[in-house]
Parts: structure tokens; sequence; C-alpha cells
């Protein structure tokens, strides 16, 4: 940006100009794409192929702030049942903000939410979907295709016999609301967004599709290496798949040896399978791709 | 991490924050406790802690945390069968508002070591060592020992990070209190498997069941009493 325009942006934004917010609800490319076996910091370190077949959140309620002026908000307390991997490869439109003050909002926040009664359907949602969304008052919903061409099921139970396993089935559903706040771009120490004047900041709210793979739970950048042996072993019946119920008989020390897992800096204290998947699902609101919305609380 | 806590300290006087420094006790118990069919009572349970960095956010990884409100620079070991409260350091820092702290036991991996290291004041070692005798209903008993090591994942990390401690520190007359029981550390191990080994070390289902315990629901409680008329 040349020094004239810099300056004439400065004493716009010193004359009380304002300008618009638009967020867009984004899917990390793991939820589209799936994730892919290897040893790059991206994959999964265990041999799995990852696909995600349905990917559905309740999302809503963005809210920004300034820090010098915490008592003037914006708010659009809508929170509406969305299909992820629906969206438009940029994201949807999910909340508009018009003639809002052209400077820095520096406190950014949204919800992963409870379906309920009220929540509307935000994108097309399949009827079928959407209904099990709100009759079971879930916040997340997924199914997902496990492969690994020499794959095995080591049940976590004292005595039990691994088992070939190649292909293995997820459809796991939660109430896991969140907020997530002071979100801030990835690499940076400023939080929130910056409004022109006259013009339109752009937002990405970003759901993310892996962490449940993390061997510990991020707070920051995302250090962690991508597992998903876990979800295989915990099929106690050995039928194919692993549902919430067998999650919950798992305790989390059978689950997750340490080394490698670290289990510490979870919203909720974590007792078995269930509750690590859950502790994971309530970390997975990013912003603008990567970015981190680092203080997190239990809805 | 204390290469940003001394900027913090540079910059007190421009904050309005002030220099503190205030006493450290735990609290254990020695009381017998039930595990499965297993009445345990330990003989020896020393815990490494430390060291202990006390932030102003919620989320506290080293980059999250750029600087410790407070802050205990040392290893200590505790004793969690002393009921009685025990001085074992000094929290130093500057007032302000503590939302959680990040610390490890006794096994560090800073970014300057090469690896996981046991510091010289863990207790043997280790991030803690057990002895203690068990018995069922059944009427068998054994003897067991433990040797369990919590060990950060990655070089700059450490072992527990942001784990809940709230309290606005204001003054020098505060007394912080870290409480931890041998039951809340010991209470998935299976008695029924260390009775076939009763050395419980890494690998071992116990080992991997107190380690859990030690970073999720069996971590420390902390807490902040203030001296000369409580609180």
């Amino acid at each position: 940006m040349k020094p004239l325009i810099l300056l004439a942006s400065l004493v716009a934004g010193c004359s009380g100009g304002s300008g618009s917010l638009q967020v867009f609800l984004s899917a990390e490319d793991t939820i589209p794409n799936g994730l892919q076996p290897g040893t790059g910091l991206e994959n999964v370190q265990d041999g799995w192929t990852v696909t995600y077949q349905k990917y559905l959140v309740v999302f809503g309620n963005v809210r920004a702030h300034r820090s010098k002026d915490p008592t003037s908000p914006i708010t659009d307390p809508k929170v509406a049942v969305y299909d992820l991997r629906a969206l438009p490869s940029d994201g949807l439109v999910v909340s508009t903000f018009n003639g809002i003050s052209a400077e820095r909002w520096d406190k950014l926040g949204f919800d992963l939410a409870q379906a309920s009664a009220a929540t509307p359907n935000g994108n097309n949602v399949d009827a079928v979907d959407y209904d099990r969304m709100v009759q079971n008052g879930w916040s997340l919903y997924f199914e997902a295709t496990l492969t690994k061409p020499n794959g095995q099921s080591c049940p976590p139970v004292t005595g039990a016999a691994c088992v070939d396993r190649t292909v293995h089935h997820l459809k796991w559903g939660l109430n896991a609301a969140t907020a997530f706040d002071d979100c801030a771009d990835p690499d940076s120490s400023v939080g929130g967004f910056a409004v022109p004047t006259g013009g339109t900041a752009q937002i990405k709210p970003t759901i993310h599709g892996d962490h449940w793979f993390f061997d510990n739970i991020t707070q920051g950048a995302e250090i962690t290496t991508r597992l998903a042996q876990w979800m295989v072993n915990c099929d106690l019946n050995g039928d194919g798949e692993t549902t919430t119920d067998e999650l919950m008989q798992v305790r989390a020390a059978k689950a997750f040896p340490q080394p490698p897992y670290v289990l510490s800096g979870a919203v909720i204290p974590i007792r078995t399978a269930f509750d690590y998947l859950e502790a994971q699902a309530r970390t997975l609101g990013d912003y603008n791709g990567d970015g981190e919305c680092p203080t997190r609380s239990k809805l | 991490m204390r290469f940003l806590f001394l900027i913090l300290l540079t910059g007190c006087g421009e904050t309005g924050q002030h220099l503190i420094s205030y006493d450290a006790v735990s609290v254990g118990d020695p009381a017998p406790f039930q595990a499965g069919d297993w009445t345990v009572t330990l003989s020896k349970a020393e815990l490494g802690l430390g060291p202990l960095y006390f932030c102003a956010t919620a989320s506290a990884s080293a980059d999250l945390c750029p600087a410790a409100i407070n802050e205990l620079a040392d290893v200590v070991t505790i004793d969690l069968l002393s009921s009685t409260p025990t001085h074992f350091g000094s929290i130093r820092g500057t007032t302000g508002s503590i939302r959680s702290v990040t610390f490890d036991y006794g096994i560090t991996w800073f970014t300057t070591q090469i690896a996981a290291t046991p510091h010289p004041s863990a207790p043997e070692g280790h991030s803690l060592v057990l002895s203690g005798h068990a018995v069922n209903t059944q009427g068998q008993a054994f003897d067991f020992t433990g040797a369990v090591d919590v060990t950060p994942q990655y070089a700059g990390s450490l072992v527990v990070q942001g784990y809940p401690a709230l309290e606005t520190v204001s003054t020098n007359q505060l007394q912080m209190v870290v409480t931890e029981r041998p039951i809340d550390i010991l209470q998935d191990v299976d008695f029924d498997t260390v009775f076939l080994k009763p050395a419980i070390v890494a690998g071992d289902d116990a080992h991997n069941a107190i380690t859990t315990a030690l970073t999720t629901i069996g971590a420390p409680v902390f807490t902040w009493n203030t001296l000369g008329g409580g609180k």
C-alpha cells in the first residue's frame, strides 16, 4: 500500500467512517477431501485413510467488539445447522454487519451450538440428517470411513487379540457446544479483523475436521501427530463400526497411551475415549484457516 | 518463557504491576483408599513438580502465554502422604489475574535440551515414585512399587498446559496451596494387573493410568489463601 493511501485510510478512520463485515462459514479442507496416510505433518501417521461422508455442525452467534469499547459489541445471534461438505469452496455467508465502525474489532468469537427445535436448517441440510441433529440435541455429527490395506483392530481390553480390519466406519454425533473467542489470524498476535472505510471486511470462521486424530490437545500452533488407530481399536464388539456408546466404555488410559499421547489442556475432564472425542470437538473452531480462537468455553 | 518473563518485569513500572513473592505449600492425604476390590495403603508417594508458569490466559501453550504472571522456576519434590501443609518454595512474579497454570512433573524438555530430561530435584529421577501395600476382599495381599515418568511431547512444551488455576494476586500476603491426593492419581489403576507385576514402570497399563490421571482428572488442585485474615 502506498503512503498516500495509508494516510487516507488513517484520516478516514479518525473521522469516524464506517464499513461492513461479511462472515463466511468455512470448512477445513480435511472435511471435503479427507486425510491421507503418510509421514507429512498433515498426514495420518499410522497408515489410515480417512474420508468423511457427512459432517454437520450447529454454528453461529458471531460476535465482535473493540477492547477499548466492550459495551458496544456487534452480534448476530442466529445459529443454524450446516452441512459443511455442501459449503461453497470459498465458504458460505452466514452473517453480514453493515454500517459498523471502520477500525479494528480485535475481539471476535462464535459458537459451536447445540441443536434444538428452534434451530433452522442453514444450507439445505438433508432432512433426515437435520432431524437427527435436532432430536438428539447435537452440535456435531459426522460419518467417516477409515481404510488401511493391512489394518487391524486391537481392542483396548486386557487379553483381547487384534483382528484384521481394512475398512472401518464411524457415525458419531455429540453435543460439544462451545464458545470460541479471541480469534486471531494465523501467526498473528493481533486479534479480530479490520473494517475498511466504505469497504467490506471478509472473515472465515473455519471448522476443522482433524482434531480427533491429534495426539494432544493443541492450544496454539498445531504441533501434533495425527493418529487414527484408537478409533478402530475402540470397536469393542468387532462389528466394523465404533459407536459413541463403545467410546464411553473405554477408559482414556487404555485408548491413549502416554507417550505418544498427552491429554492435558481439555475444556472438560477426560475419563473415557468419548471424553477425548468431545474434548477435541471443543477445539474445532478456528479462524481464517488455521488461526486460533484460544479462549474456549463450554456452553 | 523465562526470557519473556524478564521482559514483563522490565515493563512493570509502566503497567502498574508490582513485584510479589509468596510461599507455596503442598497438602497430600495419607489415608488408605479403595481401588476396585483392593484397599491400597501407600508408604511412599513423592511427586516431582515444576517448573510452574501461571498465565493470564485460559489457554496457555508456550505461544499463547508469552509472559507468565507468576512462576516457580524450580523443580521440587512434594510428599503426597503429608496432610500437613508443607512449604516447598516461593512463587514469584507480578500482581495480576491468573487463569491457568502450565507445568511439568520434574521432567522438562526446554528448547535448550536435546531430549526430555529429569531435573536433579525430581524424586529418584522420576515424576513420581510410589511404594505401598494392597489387600483385596479375598485376602490376597502384596507390596508394590512404582516409578512414573510424565514426559513432555516435544521440545519447548510442558506436559500439562492450560490447567485451570484462578486467582487475582495483588499482595505478598498469599499462600498458594497445591493439593494432590494419591487416590486421584491411582483411581484408574487396575490393581489386579499390578498384583501380577508389582513394579509399575513405563509401558505398563498402570503406568499409563497414572500418567493419564496426572495430566487430566488427577492433576493437582491449585488454590490461594490470603494470610492474616483468611479467605
